[in-house]
């Protein structure tokens, strides 16, 4: 069971279902920051061959030199997001670069088979310098490419690991009347975005609950923070 | 119960998971991810702050992601794949590997029967300079053959090989995608590249030197070329025709069978371009070891495609 969430129209959120009986939410990448992993690794595979070609060059010379180079280019035009994708969690270096991860669409890191196809499919792309890429990727809800859609895979953001939220150190108060649950969320969900908004929106948004809390300016702020902390259970 | 008495509660064992995952997980951590599983069902049914919910998420995802990953790819695994699925995927999608096969053949035996009856058709397919240096490579005058030979220039061919027919492998599958159209292009350009050489060459006066040559190796690359073919044209038919399924669930079964096919394919060049660079090129071996080694490649090829897979062997 996979499903849009949220305001499906205007969210790319992604949710699949696990054998746990959990959601799982993904972040499917768009376009730009999978073009510019994609740039990257370019730019690495040029130089790991121009290293190479240089050392084996200077080293070995002749035919044979040849030889081995012809062997790594083949290596790093073919195989190279492949073994990267499959040995190294889903992220080849550009996708690391930008936290970037290959799953399967049903959220489980990608395997060979689903790797191999959607880089030896990659060439298709390549014939259209990537505006077919680009276009399959722009119209697709998941931004997924046409040889993701034939690999069964889904490119996601990775997010860095949470750290736990300290209390905030106020004084907890209860709230002047009881509240549900969603009026809770909301409430908590509000003192735990405070730091990323403007001392004025704050102040403009507390103030929308005057009929909880009577109070004006930053006043409004300080008692919603309170309430937050009696419901949040700090001490 | 608070969010806070939640998080004191179980603090310590979701930094346990943090930790067990940092070294790839271990024999508790089935345990761990299920009781992660659970915490953050009961946050988000609790409705807990939206940064509890995110990190549990995170945590979830991230074991999830440990518990489900493979570890590399055993012996056994790379046994099964090549000597049962590839050739039991092989006779299961014997309706596109024939297509495959008289889209090149037909091709290659059309231009070869046209050259042989008027040498000047060979205009048609090869440029005069391409035709010219084929000829001065296999000529009865040349020491080595198959292109112009010093001695450690073997390793320099099977770079050669290993990067031209390899990928031309990966680009007959990739022409799947365009409904099947771009591989059957590569299909046929080729057999008629292929066919256009080789009665050249045969009419040119070469063939005591081009015909023993390619035998060897001839087996393990020409089919690789039609399971390529093949792989392609299951992915291109699976758009055309998609039967009861959608078209993208089509699509993703014919990329897994193909994924199974193109790698039995490059693996089978891979051997082709080991016997071209070192085997195919030695002029001191008589035509008649090479024809003979070429006959037997080609039965075992056949056989390994008749009968491959029928026992379990991994």
């Amino acid at each position: 069971m996979k499903h849009n969430i949220g305001h499906s129209l205007t969210d790319t959120l992604w949710e699949v279902e696990t054998p746990e009986g959990i959601m799982l939410r993904l972040r499917p990448a768009g376009f730009a920051p999978r073009g510019l992993a994609w740039l990257m690794d370019f730019g690495i595979r040029l130089a790991v061959v121009a290293a190479i070609s240089f050392t084996v060059g200077l080293t070995i010379g002749g035919y044979a030199a040849g030889g081995i180079i012809l062997v790594v280019s083949f290596l790093l035009e073919w195989l190279y997001p492949v073994v990267f994708e499959v040995c190294c969690g889903g992220q080849t270096p550009g996708k690391k670069r930008l936290n970037l991860r290959v799953l399967h669409d049903n959220g489980t890191p990608v395997g060979w088979p689903a790797s191999l196809v959607r880089n030896l499919l990659r060439f298709l792309d390549l014939l259209t310098l990537y505006s077919t890429a680009a276009a399959c990727m722009l119209m697709d809800g998941r931004h997924r490419r046409l040889c993701d859609l034939a690999a069964g895979t889904l490119v996601v953001h990775v997010e860095p690991e949470l750290v736990p939220r300290l209390p905030s150190g106020e004084a907890p108060e209860a709230p002047a009347h009881p509240l549900d649950l969603e009026e809770r969320a909301a409430l908590v969900a509000f003192a735990e975005r405070l730091d990323e908004l403007s001392q004025a929106r704050q102040v403009e948004l507390a103030e929308l609950l005057q009929p909880l809390h009577g109070r004006k300016g930053w006043q409004a702020v300080q008692t919603l923070r309170r309430n937050a902390a009696h419901l949040l259970g700090d001490s | 119960m608070r969010q806070r008495q939640f998080e004191t509660r179980h603090e310590a064992e979701w930094r346990r998971v943090s930790e067990a995952m940092k070294s790839g997980g271990g024999e508790e951590f089935p345990g761990l991810y299920r009781r992660i599983c659970h915490h953050l069902a009961v946050a988000r049914e609790r409705r807990y702050g939206d940064g509890l919910v995110r990190r549990l998420e995170g945590l979830a995802l991230a074991g999830h992601h440990t518990l489900y990953s493979r570890q590399g790819l055993t012996f056994r695994q790379i046994a099964a794949w090549l000597l049962e699925e590839f050739p039991l995927s092989f006779r299961r999608h014997w309706r596109f590997m024939l297509t495959a096969t008289l889209f090149s053949l037909g091709p290659f035996l059309l231009i070869f029967v046209a050259i042989l009856r008027n040498p000047e058709a060979a205009g048609l397919v090869l440029d005069a300079q391409t035709a010219a240096s084929m000829e001065e490579m296999y000529s009865p005058a040349a020491e080595h053959f198959g292109r112009q030979r010093d001695v450690d220039s073997d390793l320099l061919m099977f770079g050669h090989y290993v990067n031209n027919n390899i990928g031309i492998d990966f680009r007959i599958f990739s022409g799947g995608l365009l409904a099947g159209v771009g591989s059957l292009f590569f299909l046929i350009f080729n057999g008629l590249y292929i066919g256009a050489i080789a009665a050249h060459l045969t009419v040119a006066g070469c063939g005591d030197n081009f015909w023993p040559f390619v035998s060897g190796h001839s087996a393990l690359e020409l089919t690789a070329m039609v399971v390529a073919g093949g792989a392609g044209l299951r992915l291109g038919w699976s758009l055309l025709a998609p039967g009861s399924q959608t078209r993208g669930q089509a699509l993703r079964d014919a990329g897994r069978d193909g994924a199974v096919l193109i790698g039995g394919a490059a693996v089978m060049t891979l051997g082709a371009a080991f016997v071209e660079a070192f085997w195919s090129s030695r002029a001191d071996i008589a035509p008649w070891v090479k024809y003979l080694f070429g006959a037997s490649q080609w039965t075992l090829v056949l056989l390994f495609f008749a009968a491959g897979g029928r026992r379990r062997v991994a």
